[in-house]
């Protein structure tokens, strides 16, 4: 009881977060990555129209580098709640080659921020609900839950909109669009609590259990499939291992871990040292990167 | 029963709101060992003296570490055995007091500091308003660099006075 009370306020705010877009939006979208935060979204996209199904469709930005059990999930929960999943890839950038081992941070760049801008030309969406929470990183902790963009889809983080208690202004002209948060005020704890609450489904990936890994650069690194290419005396080794956040499997590092039920992944959060974007590689790069890559169009 | 209390911390530009938020979160313990050891980091770099510099936690756009000010409201989100907080540190820059007005309209308890040396200024005087207006009914108030008794107490004294005034 004494929980809920918190995470009810959290769940209420997200509900009418997304009906305000639904109601007010030209053509919104929902972005769908599978992690958990994706799940915790769609459970509350879910809730917030039911019976009736979402009057919007999810997107999925494919870098084709995600984890086979990501895409796996994904099928089987467009299938079970008949939703419609869009997939975008880049193909420009599959013809190219463009990889994680070979292009570093141009590899993000191309396969997602230039992806995720394409697929919303494409389409001509207006809005487009992230799973950002502003407990994840600096700049994200400055944003707006209804965060503008321009035509190009940069961000300005020197110029936001204000945003009054809750009356979220919608207004763009013609080629703006505006990204929006429902889980901006959501901590990771919160989340790993109310999946629990919700017994929301997840990807299996977040719980332990024996995975082909090797260590690189510090961190545990999932041999998914073949094209993964070996160094040198790099030999892959079965270790018990969860993923505390799921992306691209090259660039996503696990952790030694036995836990196998939800309470004791969130007794492992709730004691652990080191935050949870440590384990993705990308947002280790340079200090203000992720900043740089929304102002360049990135969630 | 364990609720969420949502706070901002105000009041004039350079009076010590992000520092002070950094600071608590650091002694408290409620940063992760990474970030501790991003702040070290960044304070060797960026920091004006060298020393740990706990507004960097808050400060978290480029535009404000390169010129040492906070332009946005920024949101940290923190819990101890009897609540859940959310603290929103907000701009004390006149140019930035729509971005305070923002934080202002999410809150329900406001810090506003006071910077001893300084005094009130017309900043804290127009955050206090704004605070006011927004509906907050709960202030609390912070004397910065209160090197004397006497300086505090001429201080909150003045500082009560125009919070009368001003609620």
């Amino acid at each position: 009881m004494s929980e809920s009370t918190h995470l009810d306020e959290l769940e209420a705010e997200a509900i009418y977060i997304i009906r305000e877009v639904a109601a007010e939006c030209e053509k919104p979208v929902m972005l769908y990555s599978i992690g958990k935060d994706s799940s915790v979204m769609l459970h509350l996209a879910l809730k917030a129209f039911y019976p009736e199904k979402p009057p919007f469709p999810f997107l999925h930005v494919n870098t084709t580098w995600k984890f086979r059990e990501m895409i796996e999930f994904r099928d089987r929960t467009a299938e079970k709640l008949g939703l419609e999943i869009i997939e975008y890839i880049n193909e420009d950038g599959v013809n190219k080659g463009i990889n994680p081992f070979d292009h570093g941070a141009a590899y993000t760049d191309i396969m997602k921020t230039q992806a995720l801008k394409q697929a919303l030309d494409k389409y001509g969406f207006t809005a487009a609900f992230g799973g950002g929470r502003r407990d994840e990183e600096k700049s994200r902790a400055k944003e707006r839950i209804f965060s503008f963009r321009s035509v190009s889809h940069a961000w300005d983080p020197k110029n936001q909109r204000p945003e009054m208690w809750k009356l979220y202004n919608t207004k763009i002209n013609k080629g703006e669009s505006i990204r929006v948060f429902p889980l901006s005020n959501w901590t990771e704890k919160d989340i790993w609590q109310y999946i629990k609450r919700e017994n929301i489904e997840i990807v299996p990936l977040y719980f332990a259990a024996e995975r082909p890994v090797v260590e690189r650069d510090g961190n545990l690194i999932m041999v998914d499939d073949d094209r993964f290419p070996l160094r040198e005396g790099e030999t892959p080794l079965m270790k018990s291992v969860r993923f505390r956040t799921l992306g691209c499997y090259p660039l996503t590092g696990g952790i030694e871990s036995t836990a196998h039920t939800l309470d004791e992944i969130i007794a492992e959060t709730l004691g652990s040292v080191e935050s949870e974007r440590t384990s993705r590689v990308i947002d280790s790069e340079a200090a203000g990167s992720m900043e740089r890559r929304k102002r360049e169009g990135y969630f | 029963m364990k609720g969420l209390l949502k706070f901002i911390a105000c009041g004039s530009v350079d009076d010590g709101k992000s520092t002070l938020i950094g600071h608590i979160l650091y002694d408290a313990k409620l940063l992760y060992a990474d970030q501790e050891k991003a702040l070290e980091l960044d304070s060797r770099a960026g920091s004006r003296s060298g020393k740990i510099d706990y507004s960097l936690l808050l400060d978290g756009l480029m535009a404000e570490r390169e010129q040492g000010i906070t332009i946005d409201v920024a949101y940290r989100y923190f819990s101890t055995e009897k609540r859940s907080f959310i603290v929103a540190d907000t701009p004390g820059h006149e140019e930035y007091t729509r971005n305070m007005a923002v934080g202002a309209s999410f809150a329900d308890l406001a810090v506003i500091l006071v910077d001893a040396s300084q005094g009130v200024l017309v900043q804290t005087r127009r955050h206090s308003r704004i605070c006011s207006l927004m509906g907050i009914r709960y202030f609390v108030f912070a004397v910065n660099s209160a090197c004397s008794i006497t300086a505090r107490r001429a201080i909150i004294e003045h500082a009560l006075y125009i919070f009368a005034e001003a609620a």
